[in-house]
């Protein structure tokens, strides 16, 4: 019976990180990992590499959408992953080669630098039209975004979308459907190395996944007549109080 | 860039609900005989959907002449292989 309660958690988990990273519009990754660790009490490494499984289901999802609808730009997605699943790759053998103890840290410190670039994106009017421009500094980016994405276990869309739409002028709604094809593709890559290294834990892969999808759509519905900025503001503090409260300040 | 990638997308999809039916499966029975393969299966399958995707692109759009997407897919798919293959050492 223990196991079966332990999935029912999990997805009830997984359908409330669904509901909540919906209204924010963001993937659920920055979210799901202090959740499992925090509130659910997985090591850190077993968090961000369970989260990285769940993340490639959710961003296969979503991007089946966003390919056939023609939003996603292949041609600057496909440029730009090479440079980020290596990102990926290098960023999960960091984390793997460091103390759970430290990790939680590390992690921890992220999580604010997201909050803050969540916040600051919060009051930047993003671009809605334009030509792409500064490529190479796109790819230099998107390692770093990769790397963001390996070592904490998130699909660093957070990060690529304001690379995407800010520094190269790709229009928001190409490049948050660009971003969510890249996140699967990266996720990936990360999750290959924790995977082969047994990190992952298939209970929370199952629970997260099937609790995220219906909860994304719930998210979705309830939405409807909410102010997203709002949500967003509020969704970066709760990230900013978990990350202060995973570097144990 | 518009580029028709037909039934294509639907592979991410599929793919995905193909790995977590055989990972459910695999839970079940891991837990009932204490084999883990049909689990691993299901991890696997999920992983590699992404990859496979890939490599359906490359071919889809080496066949429509799209050489530069064609490249670029390959490009992306041997990052993650050569990840694969570091991590096996």
């Amino acid at each position: 019976m223990e196991p079966l309660v332990r999935f029912l958690e999990v997805m009830l988990s997984g359908i409330g990180v669904g509901i909540i990273s919906s209204m924010a519009g963001i993937g659920g990754g920055t979210l799901m990992v202090p959740l499992m660790v925090l509130v659910l009490g997985v090591d850190v490494k077993v968090a961000i590499a369970s989260s990285l499984l769940t993340i490639i289901v959710t961003s296969a999802s979503s991007s089946t959408v966003y390919l056939r609808e023609g939003l996603v730009n292949l041609k600057a997605a496909l440029t730009l992953e090479p440079s980020t699943a290596l990102g990926a790759i290098v960023g999960a053998s960091i984390t793997i080669g460091l103390p759970s103890n430290l990790v939680r840290r590390v992690f921890g410190f992220g999580l604010i630098v997201i909050s803050l670039v969540m916040l600051a994106r919060t009051f930047t009017r993003p671009k809605e039209k334009g030509e792409i421009k500064h490529w190479t500094l796109g790819v230099l980016s998107s390692f770093f975004a990769g790397m963001a994405s390996g070592m904490f276990g998130i699909g660093g869309g957070v990060l690529k979308v304001p690379i995407m739409n800010l520094i190269m002028e790709m229009p928001i709604k190409e490049a948050v459907a660009t971003s969510s094809f890249m996140v699967g593709l990266t996720a990936s890559s990360g999750s290959i190395v924790y995977a082969i290294k047994g990190f992952v834990d298939p209970v929370l892969v199952l629970g997260f996944a099937l609790g995220i999808i219906p909860g994304a759509t719930l998210g979705a519905k309830s939405l409807k007549g909410m102010k997203s900025k709002y949500i967003k503001l509020i969704f970066a503090l709760v990230l900013l109080y978990a990350g202060i409260k995973l570097v144990g300040w | 860039m518009e580029v028709d990638l037909g039934n294509l997308p639907s592979l991410l999809r599929w793919g995905v609900i193909a790995g977590l039916s055989v990972l459910a499966i695999g839970i079940v029975i891991e837990h009932l005989s204490g084999n883990p393969l049909i689990r691993e299966a299901g991890l696997f399958l999920i992983v590699v959907t992404p990859a496979s995707f890939l490599v359906s692109l490359s071919y889809k759009m080496f066949r429509e002449r799209e050489y530069k997407i064609a490249l670029l897919s390959l490009l992306t798919l041997s990052v993650i292989v050569v990840s694969a293959l570091l991590s096996l050492r």
